[in-house]
């Protein structure tokens, strides 16, 4: 633009002295320009960038300068022994063997598991009162009775079948004709039980009965016939009276057949004959065997037999009377008269007669009667064994019934007896489900679950099957009594025994208190927690969707290694199901998270507002969102009003763990678990719905002690009045510290907000700023700076594990610095246990 | 905790459009005083076309020049959000607990950013007619083609780092966390009765013009004229339910410019001039806030309030240099006072919340090329007598009011 236009335009007048042009060029053009060249008015800009969200601890690790030395500590640690209040000061022995998995430590985790078995564990494993025999046996009883019921009836049935069968090949194949030869009539004896095996096998019957009843007719049949061949064999060879007769007898006795009082008398004679036959040496003797021959025969058959061999003897027994034959054949005669005739008359007769030729002649005539009445009574046997087979059948059925009954009657029993010889309990020590202690038979709850949760670490280093096997009962065991401790919170009585079944297959609220037995009635916070905690470890192993030491250990033991008179395919299941122990253990987690939700929560709910909202209110949908969460215990029927941070810690450590087991629970096996309850849902999807409850109740927990918990100094408090959400007077503690430490990692690592690690380096900085010593080189439990340090092993194991997890979250500088302050005190503390 | 409201944003949205807007032979930013009465019995048809631009920018309360976009554009930090929302202040309230690093005291949910892009592009037939030599006559009748791109848009927001950290924690969380600034605007305006900001286009007709120049003296090269413009109420009426609405239109007033014409040499005029506008009162539906921070009233607050008369005064100088016979050019500088708005109604609300940030002052400069064929038509060396304008405008400073610049292209003709 410029000028060029005016210059083009007015050319003759730019150079005459005309000052309008310059007063033009001033006022109209130059403004122009100003605005062309940009003296327009400038836009104010906006500068704007994304703000930062804070990113980091406002805290700064301290640089410490003085350190431990080992050499220099040892009377500074305590040893577990020196302990005074062993069951105490062991309450951190799960938190060391749940966290410390390296070798240095190794050492001492195992040390201090043994002292704790040896202190506690005095009692033996019982099968006859064992929680989890009754569960089982509560669990099969009716279907076990019910399933006999139908076996018994159906038996009746099998057995009218069986009989029907017989009869019919009874009448086809044992009516033997008069003629028929004794070699015959074994044969039609084979084809009928053939026969019979044949038609019994297509019948429709217990195949179980089926199979014993056809196997006893093998053995029996079998057995008959062999015995029946073998008397026609040895008859065939038998050359005297007497080969025969015990021939005869043995068969009959092998037979179990009953011979008629007649044919009776008959056999007893003719071996009595073949006996006197046998020792036939003198005249006497002769005697007793005609006498008995005498007796054997019919009219006719002396006839023919004696008479035509010496008419005199024939005579002389003829006129003989009936107890005078009865003496000859017993040797017995008395009688002056007697004597004389004998002597005198009879035996020179008999001696000239000659005694070999009257054993002979017996012998030789006496064989084809005994021929006769063997087929006379091999066929009566024969005929027989029909009868025979029904009756063994039906012995057989009431035989099975019998112990049907009585397996019913004790399978408690049986299931003990059988679990006995798995288990093999010392029989000289007394019963206990529970871990006990000199003064008590029922111990805390929170030592059962301590017990509990070091059988459960136990596992992860025991290699023998037994021992694994032994531990997992055992664990198994306790979980099955752990209900004792519980009580309904709308009721005031324990729970008995016998609803012990019941309430694991059926979950409620339940509260856990200390002890089945005490008369102190508070309900614990902390005992909720140790609840979840041991559940949540157990549940690591007894998970059925995923592989675990129960696999090769107790839920190997089949159930037929337990009931080994009871043949069923049932039995070929695990005795201890790893789906059941799955149920089992949500069972009893899930009572506490029951009584979580429920009015007797031991949560106390924190709005926006700072206003206190009971779960009551939040599950009417009454209050406004929470983020902060309290728990306090309950001390007869009200709530305590201070919170304390042990209890908040130890409850979110448990939550992150029960979440944290709870993972894949959606590929459960448990039937219980995948029923549909009245909601329409089943427990797996309750659970799994569960778990974002947790995780919020985690957050809950988290924020109540890295927000509400913490002091200006940037460490936690150890309590809280919860009315007025004012701090306790008690100077911090050094465990709460560490314990705020861990459990606010352990939620960063679930749920990956940043806030609680943030929260969690601050801690252990403000700890290094305010609670450590470099006179000591170690941290001051408390206030008192001038107090002597000592510290339990257990004490220095449990401030460790507490810091681990969060070491790897410090910068290079102070992880080292961590080692620095740690090493020595945890190396002192082994040395101290390996003395 | 539910989703974040975000009704009470909107800081007079409405602003953004609402301009002063007076042409043709008012104050229109392209023209400026006329100080030529056409001959007697000669008539003038003209055809005026305009844009005018920038109106997205403003001058603030304090002089600054800044894009309404910018200006307008609201930065929901946790204080912002506090004070809009109770289900914001509960998330914020929230998120503090989770430690001690004030985590919600650094939410932000980022800048709303409004951007309207309004343009206006009219054409106005104007007949004008020479009553005698001292008297011209004029009636014009704008047609305005209203042209409004807008985008919202969300940006500078830190809400993703709380959304990494907090999903899944609980529906109500990642619901609060899950707010779109822009659709909780659409979807509050279209509750509240307004209708949803999205792009307009419009054509209608503008309010009518009469107007009166008249010569009132001439001594040598001294000339002093008054201008007097009627503006007649036949353009739309203010739309209370439409935040793009220009509602600048059917207004009653009457206008009147006194100017000076002053040759100086035979290429030279300078023209001084004062400009007395009335503004009549009018009887509108507005909705009355409620208070200060309720910049978006309800449908329920709509009343029928009285805007009472006010007066609108502008003075300044125009520098034309006469080229040639043909070829014009002037320089164009005024300032201008606008009186603050009084609202009334009949239901004591408070109606004084409609007149915040109404008074406002303006410096705009304007450059006019010119061609005229008039005097060579006389010399009988073109066909027809015509002028064929163009001009320039700008807004160089102001305050309470959006920057117009603009070009006008004028075609007049003579005969």
């Amino acid at each position: 633009m410029r000028f060029n236009i005016k210059l083009k335009f007015k050319k003759d007048t730019f150079y005459n002295e005309d000052l309008s042009f310059l007063i033009l060029a001033v006022l109209v053009i130059a403004p122009m320009i100003i605005i062309a060249s940009g003296c327009a008015p400038k836009i104010d800009e906006f500068e704007r960038e994304t703000p930062s969200v804070h990113n980091g601890p406002k805290l700064t690790d301290s640089t410490l300068t003085k350190f431990a030395d080992s050499k220099k500590i040892d009377d500074k640690i305590l040893t577990l022994k020196e302990s005074k209040f062993l069951s105490e000061k062991i309450e951190k022995l799960d938190i060391i063997s749940g966290y410390i998995n390296s070798d240095l430590l190794n050492y001492g985790k195992i040390k201090l598991k043994n002292e704790f078995k040896n202190a506690y564990l005095k009692n033996a494993y019982n099968t006859k009162k064992s929680f989890y025999t009754d569960i089982v046996h509560d669990q099969i009883k009716d279907d076990v009775l019910l399933n006999l019921k139908d076996i018994d009836k159906k038996l009746s049935q099998d057995t009218d079948k069986i009989i029907k069968v017989i009869q019919k090949h009874n009448d086809q194949y044992l009516k033997f004709p008069a003629e028929m030869s004794y070699r015959k009539k074994l044969n039609q004896t084979q084809f009928f039980i053939q026969s019979l095996k044949a038609d019994i096998k297509k019948l429709n019957i217990l195949p179980e009965f089926k199979e014993i009843f056809l196997a006893q007719l093998e053995n029996e049949s079998q057995s008959l016939l062999t015995r029946a061949i073998n008397l026609d064999s040895d008859l065939t060879a038998a050359t005297d009276l007497h080969t025969a007769l015990t021939a005869i007898e043995s068969f009959v006795k092998s037979a179990d057949f009953e011979l008629s009082a007649e044919d009776q008398i008959t056999l007893g004679l003719g071996l009595r004959l073949s006996k006197t036959v046998n020792e036939l040496t003198d005249a006497p003797s002769a005697l007793q065997a005609l006498a008995l021959v005498w007796s054997l025969l019919d009219s006719d058959s002396r006839k023919q037999l004696i008479a035509s061999a010496n008419k005199d003897l024939y005579e002389f027994f003829d006129d003989a009377s009936e107890s005078e034959i009865l003496c000859y054949s017993e040797k017995n005669c008395r009688g002056l008269k007697s004597k004389i005739i004998l002597n005198l008359g009879v035996y020179p007769q008999l001696e000239k007669f000659g005694l070999s030729n009257i054993k002979d002649q017996i012998n030789q005539k006496s064989i084809s009667f005994v021929l006769e009445k063997v087929n006379s009574v091999s066929t009566a046997t024969l005929e027989t064994v029909g009868h025979l087979v029904v009756e063994k059948t039906l012995k057989s059925v009431t035989d099975k019934k019998s112990d049907l009954k009585k397996f019913g009657k004790n399978l408690r029993t049986l299931l003990a007896e059988g679990l006995n010889k798995v288990v093999k309990p010392d029989p000289n020590v007394a019963y206990n489900p529970f871990i006990s202690t000199d003064s008590s038979p029922w111990p805390s709850l929170e030592l059962q679950l301590q017990y509990m949760r070091n059988n459960i670490s136990r596992l992860k280093t025991e290699t023998d099957i037994e021992s694994v096997r032994t531990t997992q009962i055992e664990l198994i065991e306790a979980l099955a009594g752990l209900s004792m401790y519980s009580k309904s919170p709308e009721k005031p009585g324990f729970l008995l025994r016998e609803e012990i079944p019941a309430l694991i297959s059926n979950p409620a609220a339940r509260q856990y208190l200390d002890s089945p037995k005490t008369a102190n009635r508070e309900v614990r916070l902390s005992h909720q927690s140790d609840i979840l905690n041991t559940m949540a470890a157990l549940l690591e192993q007894t998970a059925d969707w995923k592989p675990t030491s129960f696999d090769q250990g107790a839920s190997e033991i089949k159930a037929e290694d337990i009931l080994t008179d009871f043949k069923s395919e049932q039995l070929k299941r695990s005795f201890f199901p790893k789906s059941e122990l799955t149920a089992m253990t949500i069972s009893v987690a899930t009572q506490v998270l029951y009584l979580i939700q429920s009015e007797f929560s031991p949560l106390i709910l924190i709005d926006s507002q700072n206003q206190l909202v009971t779960i009551e209110s939040f599950n009417s949908g009454k209050s406004g969102p929470i983020v902060l969460v309290a728990a306090t215990d309950f001390l007869n029927g009200h709530r305590v009003n201070t919170v304390k941070l042990k209890d908040l810690a130890q409850l979110l450590l448990a939550v992150n763990r029960v979440s944290e087991a709870l993972d894949g629970i959606e590929q459960t096996a448990a039937e219980s678990l995948k029923n549909v309850n009245s909601t329409g849902r089943t427990q797996v999807q309750e659970l799994i719905a569960a778990q974002g409850s947790l995780k919020r109740l985690a957050v809950g927990l988290a924020n109540f002690i890295s927000h509400q918990m913490r002091l200006p100094t940037g460490l936690v408090a150890s309590s809280l009045s919860l009315y007025n959400q004012v701090i306790g007077n008690d100077y911090p503690q050094l465990l709460d510290q560490t314990l705020a430490i861990e459990t606010l990692i352990k939620t960063y690592e679930s749920t990956k907000i940043e806030i609680y690690l943030w929260s969690a380096l601050d801690i252990y900085y403000a700890l290094n700023q305010n609670m450590y010593s470099d006179k000591d080189g170690f941290y001051r439990r408390g206030r008192d700076r001038k107090a002597p340090l000592s510290f339990a092993t257990h004490e220095v194991f449990a401030l460790y594990a507490s810091l681990l997890p969060m070491k790897k979250y410090l910068n290079s500088t102070s992880q080292a610095q961590f080692d620095q302050i740690f090493d020595p005190w945890v190396k002192a503390s082994l040395l101290k246990l390996r003395n | 905790m539910g989703s974040i409201g975000f009704g009470p944003i909107f800081v007079s949205l409405r602003v953004i459009i609402t301009i002063a807007f007076f042409f043709v032979f008012g104050l229109s930013p392209a023209q400026a005083v006329v100080t030529s009465t056409l001959p007697e019995g000669i008539r003038s048809p003209m055809l005026k076309m305009g844009v005018i631009q920038g109106l997205e920018q403003r001058y603030t309360e304090d002089g600054k020049l800044v894009r309404l976009t910018d200006y307008k554009s609201i930065e929901f930090d946790a204080a912002t959000l506090s004070q809009f929302s109770y289900e914001a202040q509960t998330l914020i309230s929230s998120l503090n607990r989770f430690g001690v690093f004030g985590l919600g005291d650094s939410l932000n949910l980022g800048v709303l950013e409004i951007s309207a892009k309004p343009q206006i592009n009219y054409s106005a037939p104007v007949m004008a007619f020479g009553i005698n030599k001292k008297w011209t006559m004029a009636l014009a009748a704008p047609i305005i083609q209203y042209r409004n791109r807008v985008k919202l848009s969300q940006s500078f927001s830190n809400i993703e780092y709380y959304r990494q950290q907090f999903a899944g924690l609980s529906p109500e969380l990642d619901e609060a966390l899950d707010t779109d600034i822009g659709q909780a605007v659409q979807s509050t305006l279209v509750s509240k009765g307004y209708n949803p900001l999205v792009d307009k286009e419009e054509t209608f007709l503008g309010d009518l013009q009469l107007v009166s120049i008249y010569e009132l003296a001439k001594n040598g090269d001294t000339k002093s004229v008054v201008q007097t413009t009627l503006t007649l109420p036949t353009g739309p009426r203010y739309d209370s339910d439409d935040l793009l609405a220009l509602n600048s239109f059917h207004k009653l007033s009457i206008e009147n410019v006194f100017a000076l014409a002053q040759e100086i040499g035979p290429y030279f005029t300078i023209v001084p001039f004062y400009s007395l506008n009335y503004l009549f009162s009018e009887d509108i539906f507005m909705r009355v806030p409620k208070n200060e921070s309720d910049v978006i009233p309800d449908e329920s607050s709509k009343e029928k309030v009285t805007r009472a008369g006010l007066f609108i005064q502008q003075f300044g100088a125009k520098a034309v240099a006469h080229i040639s016979d043909e070829f014009e050019t002037s320089f164009e500088y005024k300032q201008g006072f606008r009186g603050q708005d009084k609202i009334s109604g009949a239901k004591s609300q408070r109606y004084e919340l409609l007149e915040k940030n109404t008074e406002s002052r303006w410096q705009r400069v304007a450059v006019n090329f010119s061609y005229s064929t008039v005097k060579s038509y006389f010399k009988k060396t073109s066909a027809i007598p015509m002028m064929v304008g163009l001009d320039i405008f700008d807004t160089i400073a102001g305050r309470n009011i959006e920057r117009q610049q603009g070009q006008e292209l004028s075609l007049t003709l003579f005969f």
